[in-house]
């Protein structure tokens, strides 16, 4: 196979939906409803990248990806920031991996 | 600026970096060189359908088909950069094609999270961090991937998720709407893939832009109907 070419049409599939959207509409001739359509896109992303997928951060043990996520939002909700949160979780996976 | 790029884009680089790792290592092991791989990381850049290629050609799958599954799988960045253009201000188009090379699941949701985006050093900066991260674990991964412990790659692994949390729960705390919003889409996801409905990538977009649309159509509704009784009141 040659991989040149390959990582060349990866790359154009890619780069398309990424860049695009920047050239395809003027924001201000938005109805409202697309406009709220696109100012809640971030909230269903984050929602649908947690779920399922995050249930299998540590690969194929869910129970830990959870205490792990269920530590970080705890965190989250008391301490604030993105670094601590972080951390924690890690930390949680680290000593379940260590000792189960 | 370019200092809170980089502070901003840390936790990205923590998450990045191992799993560029073991994608270099994947790599490697499916006799992709080094050149090969690290050439895919700097120009597709996309973690998810990077892992797929390499696995799709060690089982011999062909370009065509491989660079099919990869458009399916990022097509998702379309309503992505859709939602970043509408936060962008000022910022001169000039930067438009990096912004949105540069535009990933994570990077997006950290920058998605911020109230407005008029600063092109800040915004290239982190993402060019994130890129940075992304490539040099990739390189790593190559040379010394064997070396670092399982231990610490596995349960790097829900850093990026722990990311995810962290950015959300802030905007539950503000309001309800982004509580129902992110919850419904995650489980619409789940059940999805749950019961075999889709693949992953079509449940994604599916789950984001159904729930997305009802949102938009529910909140519309309402608010027009209260300029409604408003302008009834003023008659």
């Amino acid at each position: 196979m040659n991989m040149k070419l390959l990582i060349i049409g990866m790359a154009t599939v890619t780069i398309i939906p990424r860049v695009l959207p920047f050239y395809m509409f003027d924001i201000n001739k938005l109805p409202k409803v697309v406009k709220n359509f696109l100012e809640y896109i971030p909230y269903t992303v984050l929602g649908a990248l947690i779920l399922p997928s995050g249930l299998n951060g540590i690969v194929n043990e869910p129970i830990i990806s959870i205490v792990c996520l269920v530590v970080a939002a705890v965190v989250a909700c008391f301490e604030g920031g993105i670094v601590f949160p972080i951390m924690s979780a890690v930390l949680t996976a680290i000593f379940f991996n260590l000792f189960f | 600026m370019i200092k809170k790029g980089f502070t901003d884009a840390i936790p990205v680089m923590l998450g990045y970096f191992p799993i560029a790792i073991t994608f270099g290592i994947l790599a490697k092991t499916s006799g992709v060189d080094i050149f090969n791989g690290v050439f895919m990381s700097t120009f597709v850049y996309a973690g998810a359908s990077q892992f797929m290629a390499v696995s799709m050609i060690s089982s011999q799958i062909g370009a065509l088909s491989i660079i099919l599954a990869t458009f399916l799988m990022n097509f998702r960045h379309l309503v992505m950069s859709a939602s970043i253009k509408v936060k962008l201000g000022k910022i001169n188009k000039k930067y438009y094609p990096i912004i949105g090379f540069l535009l990933t699941d994570e990077t997006f949701s950290v920058l998605s999270m911020k109230k407005d985006l008029n600063n092109h050093k800040y915004l290239l900066s982190f993402q060019f961090f994130c890129y940075l991260s992304w490539v040099l674990g990739t390189v790593t991964g190559y040379l010394t991937g064997m070396f670092i412990p399982v231990i610490i790659v596995s349960s790097l692994g829900i850093a990026l998720y722990a990311l995810f949390i962290a950015l959300i729960i802030p905007s539950w705390k503000k309001h309800n709407k982004a509580i129902i919003l992110s919850v419904s889409a995650g489980i619409l996801n789940l059940l999805i893939q749950k019961f075999n409905l889709l693949n992953g990538s079509f449940s994604f977009i599916l789950s984001v832009i159904l729930i997305s649309i009802i949102g938009a159509v529910f909140t519309n509704d309402k608010k027009s109907k209260e300029i409604l009784k408003i302008k009834r009141g003023a008659k």
